[in-house]
């Protein structure tokens, strides 16, 4: 029982780190169409500049989440600008290939300016443990999760009452009407990749102190919030956060009871099952972002 | 057909023409040009390359389908050979055969499902097959797991080992320019004009009672096919299988080939494969950013040239026209 416990409680942590990339990978989907294969390089970035200024720089742990926040905020609207926007309208396949060669050249010029070694450091948090009912807690993660939940309801609250909110939404659920009625659909595109970028940033941030970083450590993580998208249903934000869940807590369950060797596997199976068996996704695309 | 109008044919066709044999040529006489056994190499790789892009073009080019699982039917295509060869004692060329119907079984298991999917979806899901057979092989003792299977001997066919660089260019000359008119033919084919339409209008080739789903799967067979077979000639030439055959930059390799080379021409693609086999080893003086150098060079050719590198002549004709337009222009006024 504690054993099971214990999973379910690592899981949900994995899950929520799943999320946050999940949901910046779905935003992007769900205003731009496109299938953002560098996101797993955004989490990386948003690790080492979180690693660099608390351990390098010597700031506060919380000013290295910011940091990571802006710095892949920002690095989102570049990519945008330089790699996005110049390809959209030359089919869809060629934005996808696009993101490809931009999560190259971050992995490269992570390898080439810090090296392949892996780094690592540690905040005050990430320490300590506590014993809730023989279940040890690590303190950062509870912090991972509860820094996820608080951005969910924030971008929650984001696209529910503020006025470029709806104007997303709107974006997501019809291209051509939101054209008609004069959204900004360019601006909405930039803040898109902003808003993802800052979410996945934080992901790397809050997980860099438990984890170790390292240029190729988004490659998997790419992988895995692609599952999330599709077990979430393609653009749909609530079905990604829910479906984070499901997949961070099925691996640590299939890890721990069944191979840990092919822990890595789970999530890929889940996501072939549910394209063959409900392609629309756990929720479907009709609740949108 | 009259005389005037099959000389306006050819004088046509001409300059591409002339520049297609003069590409062949330069390939059949490059050992004579070229040297360094290292150089030979490189261009051995870029030769069996074009054919992984040419049977990948398939399902890019002609059929409009993104499938991110070419690498799979090329290492599979590869592990097949090896393991028959260097283990169960076959001789090379059944072991370069069975790769390639290996790679086609596994176009029909991967394809059955996937094809009931589209878009996005459908590259996502062949993406998740190629993914799981990477972490599945790097775990399998049977097949070496992380090491590989490796002591795999070089190519004989009919009696004669081919050990030399110089033999085994050839050898992988002489597969991929098979393979080339062999596909070729396919496309130009009753066969390859239906895929065509699918492309052009599934909706419309559904009503005339083509069924989407059946021929895109034969064209991932056939893709298949030849990418087991370049698999199958990669683990020969390195004389090693390992399980990196299945990682994802394979995938963005073939990938980039054949979007800036140029999906949907043979040549294209070949020139792509070409071009991104040589630019890395050219850019090799720039030590430790010379993969930040390869990843900018590619983003900026997708931006510039989204249509590929085949582009090149016709961009270049288009500024011409562009220049002499403006010229004409200013002699009028």
């Amino acid at each position: 029982m504690e054993y099971f416990a214990q999973l379910l409680v690592n899981g949900i942590a994995v899950g929520a780190v799943y999320g946050m990339v999940g949901v910046g990978l779905s935003l992007i989907f769900g205003i731009l169409e496109v299938v953002n294969f560098a996101q797993g390089e955004f989490y990386m970035v948003g690790a080492y500049v979180a690693w660099y200024v608390v351990s390098q720089l010597g700031a506060p742990y919380a000013v290295g989440i910011l940091a990571a926040a802006a710095a892949v905020g920002l690095l989102g609207v570049l990519v945008q600008v330089v790699g996005i926007r110049p390809v959209a309208e030359r089919g869809w396949m060629l934005p996808i290939v696009a993101t490809l060669g931009v999560g190259y050249v971050l992995q490269t010029v992570a390898i080439a300016t810090l090296t392949s070694n892996p780094r690592t450091y540690s905040t005050a948090l990430a320490l300590k443990s506590v014993d809730i009912l023989g279940v040890t807690v690590n303190l950062q993660r509870v912090l991972v999760v509860g820094v996820a939940v608080a951005l969910f309801v924030a971008l929650h609250l984001f696209v529910q009452k503020t006025r470029i909110g709806k104007a997303m939404r709107a974006v997501s659920q019809n291209k051509d009407a939101s054209r008609v009625l004069g959204l900004p659909i360019e601006k909405i595109g930039l803040l898109a990749f902003g808003v993802s970028g800052m979410l996945t940033g934080v992901a790397g941030a809050i997980v860099s102190p438990i984890a170790s970083v390292f240029p190729q450590m988004g490659a998997i993580v790419t992988l895995k919030a692609f599952a999330v998208v599709i077990l979430g249903g393609f653009g749909n934000i609530k079905g990604a956060i829910v479906a984070a869940f499901i997949i961070g807590v099925g691996e640590s369950f299939w890890a721990g009871y069944g191979s840990y060797q092919y822990r890595d596997i789970i999530a890929f199976l889940i996501l072939i099952t549910i394209l063959l068996v409900k392609p629309q996704g756990l929720f479907g695309k009709k609740a949108g972002i | 057909m009259n005389m005037p109008t099959v000389m306006a044919r050819l004088r046509e066709t001409r300059p591409d023409m002339v520049l297609k044999v003069l590409v062949i040529l330069a390939a059949v006489l490059a050992p004579l040009i070229v040297h360094s056994p290292y150089t030979l190499r490189v261009l051995t790789l870029a030769v069996e390359y074009a054919l992984v892009v040419m049977s990948y073009d398939i399902m890019i080019g002609h059929l409009g389908v993104l499938s991110l699982c070419q690498n799979l039917f090329w290492g599979l295509g590869g592990y097949v050979s090896a393991l028959l060869v260097a283990r169960a004692g076959f001789p090379w060329l059944s072991g370069f055969l069975l790769a390639g119907i290996a790679a086609v079984v596994m176009a029909v298991v991967v394809g059955i499902p996937a094809l009931t999917l589209s878009y996005h979806s459908f590259a996502i899901c062949t993406l998740a097959f190629s993914v799981s057979t990477f972490i599945v092989v790097r775990h399998l003792d049977f097949v070496g797991g992380d090491t590989g299977v490796f002591g795999v001997p070089r190519p004989e066919v009919f009696g004669f080992k081919l050990h030399t660089s110089v033999e085994l260019y050839y050898l992988i000359l002489a597969i991929t320019l098979t393979s080339a008119v062999i596909i070729h033919m396919i496309l130009r084919s009753r066969f390859g004009r239906t895929l065509a339409a699918i492309k052009g209008d599934e909706v419309l080739a559904k009503t005339i009672g083509i069924s989407p789903k059946r021929l895109k799967l034969y064209g991932l067979m056939i893709s298949a096919f030849f990418a087991g077979l370049a698999g199958s000639f990669h683990v020969h030439l390195n004389t090693i299988a390992t399980p990196t055959l299945f990682d994802f930059q394979y995938i963005t390799l073939f990938l980039i080939m054949v979007i800036l080379g140029g999906k949907g021409s043979m040549w294209g693609v070949a020139l792509g494969a070409v071009a991104f086999t040589f630019v890395p080893e050219i850019l090799r003086i720039a030590q430790i950013w010379r993969d930040v150098i390869y990843g900018v060079v590619l983003l900026v050719t997708i931006v510039f040239l989204p249509g590929g590198l085949i582009q090149i002549p016709e961009r270049i004709r288009a500024l011409v026209r562009r220049r002499d337009a403006t010229t004409v222009t200013r002699g009028q006024v």
